[in-house]
């Protein structure tokens, strides 16, 4: 056992530790750490993008001559002009801009890469097992969620198809989601028994 | 027997068992052996064909949430690169990512490593979609200094990157968004660059998709495809070493699924 003599691992562990025991009862020390960590967090954030700020706008304006980039910080300014009431309707200008810009730069990227992309790639040959569920299970699913017909008879049946495949799909997510957590129990329980107690080899 | 009790087990109980079992096999391995799956391999295999000298693109995009499933992934492929001589750029559209590629590389400035000539971090990109599309087109124009102040342009491994496409490959670190969607929507998609995806185990349902029709080249999968990763390579490291304490603790879940389902069922037929 070769204990961490850092201050900022003990901090580390103690803290993991006081937000475990809100597995048994919440209490004053988990609330501490909990906003503790809220704080830091945002405090960090802050930080880098101030820093974000100050290198793309203010250093190329103030010291390289980049005048043009004055148009959008005072685009970014004028989002804050929705805490004045009296120009409070400034802030639409930048809001318009950037959905704007948002919504075409999505669009495009949707529905080349996500539509087109993966109807192409849908399109598959029934020559492997693997590629006749595919099929059969992208057709019956999109069959789930066609109301322009009655589900009875043949559909019915498709349909539920469909249905059994999406519950498949959801099990796997959720086995995802279990090995997930545990991997997120590992990386804490590894600064604990490796960092800071060095009971493991990291 | 009171199968009512079975189905409401204490929450304290199934933590302290859950606890257990994910500690005891961490102090005390069993070596339950790891396979290497196509997706791993074929990351491996793309990677180690790399030649020295040439760069590849880390996008960390992930907080600490997602740290536990992805840095070991990111580890894994940091030692794979540096130990064949491949450059390695860091850049983050999560705040968070710097940091993470910072504690990445003081691993190996301290082992002789140079910054801006075998590694660099660019830092964080605000903006999501709409900065992932500019860096993708135009890397150093979107990013005038890196995470340390330097001048971008100035760093050596910098020279002859214009776009995307300059990095043998892209690798998206990612838990969430923006992360890999917006990377084959904005990227991939347009410029056709060489996209790998190491995700956290949540996301993997998620890039499936994208790896059957090819937009991802390869993918590994949380914790478990860092291990694949580390085994492919022949250098067992820390993602190894808790596949077994993740073993076990599915089959902890495994078995309260199952004690669940047994004493509902029983129950149901007790009332009968």
């Amino acid at each position: 056992m070769n204990i961490s003599d850092s201050i900022w691992v003990w901090i580390g562990a103690l803290g993991t530790i006081a937000i475990f025991s809100f597995v048994f009862k919440e209490n004053p020390v988990y609330r501490f750490c909990e906003h503790l960590y809220v704080g830091s967090a945002a405090g960090y954030a802050i930080s880098v993008n101030l820093k974000s700020i100050v290198d793309s706008a203010w250093t190329p304006i103030t010291q390289e001559g980049k005048i043009v980039l004055i148009i959008p910080v005072i685009f970014g300014l004028l989002l804050y002009a929705r805490f004045f009431k009296n120009i409070a309707w400034l802030s639409r200008w930048p809001m318009s801009f950037l959905v704007g810009v948002g919504s075409g730069l999505a669009i495009y990227g949707v529905v080349n890469s996500q539509l087109i992309a993966q109807v192409r790639a849908s399109l598959l040959p029934l020559t492997s097992v693997n590629n006749v569920v595919m099929v059969i299970g992208l057709l019956s699913i999109l069959l789930y969620f066609f109301f322009s017909m009655e589900h009875t008879g043949g559909v019915k049946h498709a349909a539920s198809v469909g249905r059994w495949i999406m519950m498949v799909t959801f099990g796997v997510s959720f086995g995802n989601v279990v090995m997930s957590r545990i991997s997120l129990l590992l990386g804490t329980m590894e600064t604990i028994l490796g960092k800071w107690l060095g009971l493991i080899a990291l | 027997m009171d199968w009512k009790k079975l189905q409401n087990i204490d929450r304290r109980i199934i933590y302290i068992l859950l606890i257990l079992a994910t500690v005891i096999p961490m102090i005390n391995p069993i070596g339950i052996p790891v396979s290497v799956g196509a997706s791993a391999q074929k990351f491996y295999n793309f990677m180690d064909a790399i030649p020295a000298g040439d760069k590849v693109l880390f996008s960390m995009d992930f907080a600490a949430s997602g740290a536990p499933d992805i840095v070991p992934e990111a580890k894994a492929v940091m030692q794979h690169l540096m130990d064949k001589g491949v450059k390695v750029v860091a850049i983050a559209f999560w705040d968070n990512g710097p940091m993470f590629a910072d504690q990445l590389m003081k691993t190996y400035e301290d082992q002789g490593f140079e910054y801006g000539v075998d590694f660099a971090n660019l830092g964080y990109i605000p903006g999501g979609e709409t900065a992932i599309k500019r860096f993708g087109e135009d890397v150093v124009g979107s990013v005038s200094k890196d995470f340390r102040n330097n001048s971008v342009s100035s760093l050596p491994i910098m020279e002859g990157i214009k776009d995307t496409r300059d990095f043998a490959a892209v690798i998206d670190f990612a838990a969430g968004n923006p992360g890999t969607d917006e990377w084959i929507r904005q990227v991939q998609g347009t410029l056709g660059i060489n996209f790998f995806v190491a995700c956290a185990t949540v996301s993997v349902p998620q890039a499936m998709p994208f790896v059957n029709s090819g937009q991802i080249t390869a993918l590994l999968g949380g914790m478990r495809g860092a291990a694949e990763y580390e085994t492919a390579m022949g250098k067992p490291g820390g993602a190894v070493a808790k596949m077994d304490a993740q073993s076990l603790g599915h089959l902890l879940i495994i078995a309260f699924i199952a004690i669940g389902n047994i004493a509902f069922f029983m129950d149901k037929k007790q009332a009968r």
